[in-house]
């Protein structure tokens, strides 16, 4: 049966206050970004994040957001687990991580044993060794292709000499991680680095424990090219 | 630019062009605990202080903390071990350490061993009591787990999508 069309109401509806009500719902749902640029255009809204019933919807709906959200890098997860004194890999997929696979995986430095992992970008994860042989390393790789490349020394770390070592009582350099990320521009990863130089110098005989300290360091990103 | 001498594995974060990491307060830090945004494109950064009325985590060590996004936004998640209780606060907007909201308290979860990582989806990983790996739905409220058991404390857990484009060698 054909659907007889409704028929318009006769009078317009002119009031274009929208109920409070109905407005903290749609607030409830914005990203906190925007939420706070929100709170600016009205006084009632200026005071919404010490209201208790407003932040239980903003809470309910964030965290339900989040679960759909294209910021995730990703729908899997990677767990780096120690078996028998060995590395292993595994790879979680699904709703509830409920498929798994063992990946082929052995430890990419080769030497010595020790090294965190940090996040992944476009299916490359980042791994490093604070100090290895006096100097910072970081690992790219894909476990998926099993391709691996290791990042070059940074200048700051190469600038210390085996003379160096030798001329100094102690010559230390900590590298410490600081992110992993990626430049949209210029299509390159970027890797950020904190290189700390240390040198002690020759004690001197008056004051056995005193040393001179020289300090350097760097925010270093290392590009790699594009993909 | 502050920079961190105990950077812990989660404590650093990547999204849309823009490297976050967590700094604590030491010598050449007066600012104290703050949050540190790098733009990889401009090479500009901005310190986002965090008060201890936001978190105290960085009061009382030693912490587990992990930095994450949360539905676009930078989620700081602490884990305080006495009450074995997680906390979740955001941030509004960079720089602006009044933009901070505690958003809410977990717990308590008294059969946490050791926290691991915030997953995908607002997961929170950690080591039960029992040994196995399980997670926090924040959605849904329940503790799932993931099916594997660990006797090594050290086991770490990261996002992923797999790609199969290679990187220049």
């Amino acid at each position: 049966m054909e659907q007889k069309p409704v028929a318009a109401p006769d009078e317009k509806v002119s009031n274009t206050y929208i109920p409070d009500d109905i407005a903290f719902s749609i607030l409830s749902k914005l990203p906190l970004k925007s939420f706070k640029r929100f709170e600016c255009v009205r006084k009632s809204w200026s005071l919404l994040s010490e209201n208790y019933h407003f932040m239980n919807m903003f809470r309910k709906d964030l965290v339900s957001n989040s679960h759909r959200c294209s910021y995730e890098e990703g729908s899997s997860l990677h767990l780096f687990a120690i078996e028998h004194h060995k590395r292993a890999l595994y790879y979680y997929s699904g709703e509830r991580f409920e498929n798994k696979i063992k990946l082929d995986f052995s430890n990419p430095f080769q030497t010595y044993d020790y090294f965190r992992i940090y996040g992944s970008i476009n299916g490359t994860v980042c791994l490093h060794q604070d100090e290895y042989d006096s100097y910072g390393r970081t690992i790219l790789c894909n476990p998926t292709t099993q391709t691996i490349k290791l990042l070059p020394t940074s200048e700051d770390e190469l600038s210390i000499t085996n003379e160096d070592k030798e001329n100094f009582v102690d010559v230390d350099i900590i590298s410490r991680f600081h992110g992993f990320g990626y430049d949209h521009v210029t299509n390159d990863y970027n890797v950020i680095r904190y290189v700390k130089v240390l040198i002690e110098q020759e004690p001197l005989c008056d004051y056995p424990d005193d040393f001179e300290e020289t300090l350097s360091y760097q925010f270093g990103d290392i590009i790699l090219g594009p993909l | 630019m502050p920079f961190s001498d105990d950077c812990t594995q989660g404590t650093q974060v990547y999204m849309d062009g823009v490297s976050h990491w967590l700094c604590e307060k030491h010598e050449d830090n007066p600012i104290g605990p703050c949050l540190v945004s790098f733009y990889l494109t401009n090479e500009v950064s901005f310190t986002t202080p965090i008060p201890s009325d936001v978190d105290d985590c960085f009061d009382v060590g030693p912490e587990w903390i992990n930095l994450v996004v949360l539905n676009g936004s930078i989620a700081l998640i602490s884990y305080h071990e006495e009450t074995t209780t997680f906390r979740v606060s955001i941030l509004g907007q960079l720089g602006f350490q009044e933009s901070w909201i505690k958003l809410f308290m977990v717990g308590p979860l008294p059969c946490v061993e050791r926290p691991i990582r915030v997953g995908i989806k607002g997961g929170i990983f950690f080591i039960r009591k029992d040994k196995e790996i399980a997670w926090f739905d924040l959605s849904t409220q329940m503790i799932e787990e993931l099916g594997y058991t660990t006797e090594n404390l050290h086991c770490r857990i990261i996002n992923y999508k797999e790609s199969i484009l290679p990187f220049e060698e």
